[in-house]
């Protein structure tokens, strides 16, 4: 297969009118992957094709797994929840139909398999290649995970048997795992244990899907412990759920401290965090593994000190789980950048908004104390007061009664309106400014990618990959792409006249300005953050002006 | 040397990244070098001790689902009982009905296991009822009673503390108090009773309401 889109790279016109021709940005973002499978094919062929075949992409292979998947995972929750009389009892028609159902779907996937078994390159050779598929573990599990409820139907089975049996059901996912754990194991071939636990668990070019199930596993933990802190708190299902509630909680500590240790010892293979002692000792003092070490410190306070003090309140903190699933989000790490970025001019608002908290606080405290001692008894119980006009919210439970009182609960919440929009606005516009950064890094880069004329295996990856952080649509993709080659024409055609004639029509000035900028901010975007303005300022290569101006153009002043 | 590689990295930095010369360290073999099993030895004792740990919170729990059990019998025998005890020469008679306390004189202690007091059939049924041989699973001792669960004070745990709901007057602003059914207290008519137990923490666990 042509792993390249040729486009031509001559003029811009004829570069822009053939490029949009000839590109599908939804192909290219692997979001219309249609298979191409031929109608006239047999039925057998087609139907493995269409449902089993994994070297076909766009086929229904990959949707298939995962229903499979999620069925096997509702089924040992199914089988969990049989253990609980309180919950078994009152619902044992809706467990028996959802056994039937499964026993019915994963009886028909069987029979599929069996059927399609000799267009399956792994059995097609043999002599038999049903009694290939048979006898292959993959179909002794499948079979393991229906025979049961065929078995009781024939025989008197003891219920506990059965259900052991249909826990065998779990060992389906194997069908997922050892695919995508052959995908890591080639890809890390050659590599160290410990470079291979880092693929594992931190995304790299090595990970393969085997790291996106770690990732799946690790947010379903998440999720399910989460959702039993939730519903500790509700008393009449813990009344009857407290010992799964415990089990639940023991194990997924157990899993989320190993993935802690595990990203603890393998962390030194990212180059950021070299040095077995100083590179460990970074990585535990990022926001992530501070949230990971925060997600089961509770539950060992709770072990250990639970003697000594009464740490039940720590339990609530076990929701901080929830904050593990930010680790996979871009978005979330593109807000901590910006908070990052805007935290002196935010601490500056803050600051203000303190000041203004203190001085009406004492304020209304004069002015209302005499009038309702009970009420506004001190300065501290003013500042409630104060919190609750300032942030709008105003309970009502202290009001002012006085002439004056009222004047400054009037002047306050005006205040307030402004005060607590000057940090939301901050963040908002600091997030804006951002995401304009991001795009116009990939603008400069679709540039790149562009300028030979063709995009390669690796460069359609990047577009993919740059995609999908930003969160672009085709279309978004597609208004890029325009305009990049928009900006490919003006620049060429500007580039090839004198300043002067730029300079005779204003519409030729503004975009050749525009060209300036935006050439200045990648500058910016292939340093290293602070290099250029430490270096102009120590060697006072540039003037405060210049310096100011270059900040405002990377958004910073 | 492995290629510098920057998150935020721009399409020429991931180039570099891709050209990085990898072929040319030398192949491992993937097996775990000293370090590595040194860690793995390490993994492995993490786990056997987040199970060590996990094994007392498990204890703990199923002396905790012992503890509502215990709840639970007694909520089961005193709604039995309170279903039959009004009637004429119920037995045994230290819990039946009707039976009027006898008045005390003023200032005088008041007879807590005076027939027709909670005290006399709390003595029948500790001494004599299906109720009588339940255990404190914390404290591993026979069951005791308590006023309320109180977690300053971890003997509570386990324990169990019957209340007694009392009507407020009509046009109150809560329809019913809580009171700790004392031995003195009278049992001649019908009572509405909360059972309550206490966790290993020494909170209460709300068992059950019923009518004595």
């Amino acid at each position: 297969m042509d792993n390249t889109h040729q486009t031509p790279a001559s003029s811009g016109k004829t570069l822009r009118t053939q490029f949009i021709a000839n590109l599908d940005v939804a192909e290219l973002l692997d979001q219309k992957k249609k298979a191409e499978i031929s109608r006239d094919l047999p039925l057998r062929k087609w139907l493995y094709s269409w449902l089993l075949d994994p070297n076909i992409p766009g086929n229904k292979q990959k949707q298939f797994d995962k229903w499979l998947g999620i069925l096997i995972v509702a089924n040992l929750f199914t089988l969990v929840f049989e253990q609980v009389p309180a919950i078994f009892e009152p619902n044992k028609q809706f467990f028996h139909y959802f056994d039937v159902f499964s026993v019915i779907v994963f009886s028909i996937e069987y029979a599929f398999r069996f059927y399609l078994a000799p267009e399956d390159e792994e059995f097609k050779k043999k002599r038999n290649a049903r009694l290939g598929f048979v006898t292959s573990p993959f179909a002794i599990i499948d079979l393991l995970a229906i025979a049961p409820f065929y078995l009781q139907a024939l025989l008197p089975v003891d219920l506990r048997v059965l259900r052991f049996l249909r826990l065998l059901r779990i060992l389906k996912l194997f069908r997922i795992i050892i695919p995508a754990y052959r995908e890591f194991m080639r890809l890390n071939e050659g590599r160290t244990f410990r470079q291979r636990m880092y693929a594992l668990v931190f995304p790299s070019k090595y990970s393969g899907g085997l790291h996106e199930l770690f990732d799946i596993f690790i947010a379903g933990w998440v999720l399910l412990s989460v959702v039993s802190v939730i519903m500790e708190s509700v008393d009449s299902i813990d009344y009857v759920l407290n010992l799964q509630f415990v089990v639940l909680d023991s194990i997924a500590v157990a899993i989320f401290t190993l993935e802690y240790v595990m990203r603890f010892y393998c962390c030194v293979e990212d180059p950021k965090y070299q040095g077995a002692f100083a590179g460990r000792y970074n990585q535990a003092k990022q926001p992530y593994t501070i949230i990971d070490f925060l997600a089961i410190l509770p539950f060992y306070l709770e072990v250990f000190l639970h003697h000594l003090f009464d740490l039940r309140f720590l339990r609530i903190f076990r929701l901080a789980r929830l904050l593990k699933l930010t680790r996979n989000s871009e978005a979330t790490t593109v807000l901590f950048r910006v908070i990052a970025r805007e935290w002196p001019i935010m601490s500056a608002a803050s600051f203000i908004m303190v000041l203004l908290l203190i001085l009406t606080a004492s304020l209304g405290y004069l002015l209302e104390h005499d009038a309702q001692p009970e009420k506004f008894e001190n300065i501290p119980q003013s500042i409630y007061w104060a919190v609750i006009t300032l942030a709008s919210v105003g309970y009502g439970d202290i009001s002012p009664v006085t002439p004056w009182g009222r004047v400054v609960t009037s002047v306050l919440a005006l205040l307030g309106i402004g005060i607590f929009a000057i940090p939301a606005a901050l963040l908002a516009s600091a997030f804006s400014d951002e995401l304009i950064k991001q795009r116009e890094g990939l603008k400069a880069d679709l540039f790149k990618i562009l300028k030979d004329g063709k995009i390669e295996e690796k460069e359609i990856q990047f577009i993919r990959d740059e995609a999908k952080r930003l969160h672009l649509s085709v279309a978004e993709i597609n208004a890029l792409i325009d305009q990049v080659i928009k900006d490919k024409e003006i620049e060429d055609n500007l580039k090839a006249l004198p300043i002067h004639i730029i300079a005779q029509r204003p519409a030729h000035a503004i975009e050749y300005f525009k060209t300036c900028i935006s050439e200045i901010r990648q500058i910016e975007m292939h340093m290293t953050a602070g290099d250029f303005e430490k270096t102009a300022q120590e060697l006072d290569r540039l003037t405060e002006s210049e310096l100011q101006l270059w900040r405002q153009i990377q958004g910073k002043a | 040397m492995p290629a510098k590689v920057r998150i935020d990295s721009s399409f020429a930095q991931v180039k570099i990244s891709m050209t990085s010369n990898d072929s040319a360290l030398p192949k491992a073999s993937g097996a775990p070098n000293a370090q590595d099993v040194v860690f793995l030895i390490f993994m492995v004792f993490v786990v056997i001790a987040v199970i060590w740990l996990g094994r007392f919170n498990f204890k703990e729990g199923l002396q905790l689902e012992d503890t509502k059990r215990n709840g639970e019998a007694w909520v089961a025998w005193l709604t039995e009982t309170g279903t039959k005890r009004m009637e004429a020469g119920y037995e045994p008679s230290a819990c039946a009905g009707g039976v009027k306390p006898e008045k005390q004189a003023e200032g005088a202690q008041a007879e807590s296991k005076a027939a027709g007091t909670w005290g006399a059939c709390l003595a029948h049924i500790q001494s004599a009822s299906e109720l009588k041989g339940l255990i404190n699973p914390f404290l591993d001792k026979p069951l005791h009673m308590v006023e309320k669960c109180d977690k300053s004070d971890l003997s509570t745990r386990g324990a169990i503390s019957l209340s007694n709901l009392v009507s407020t007057p009509l046009g109150s602003a809560v329809p019913m108090v809580l009171s700790p059914l004392k031995e003195g207290d009278a049992i001649d008519g019908k009572l509405q009773i909360r059972v309550t137990v206490c966790d290993k923490g020494g909170y209460p666990i709300k068992i059950g309401e019923l009518e004595f």
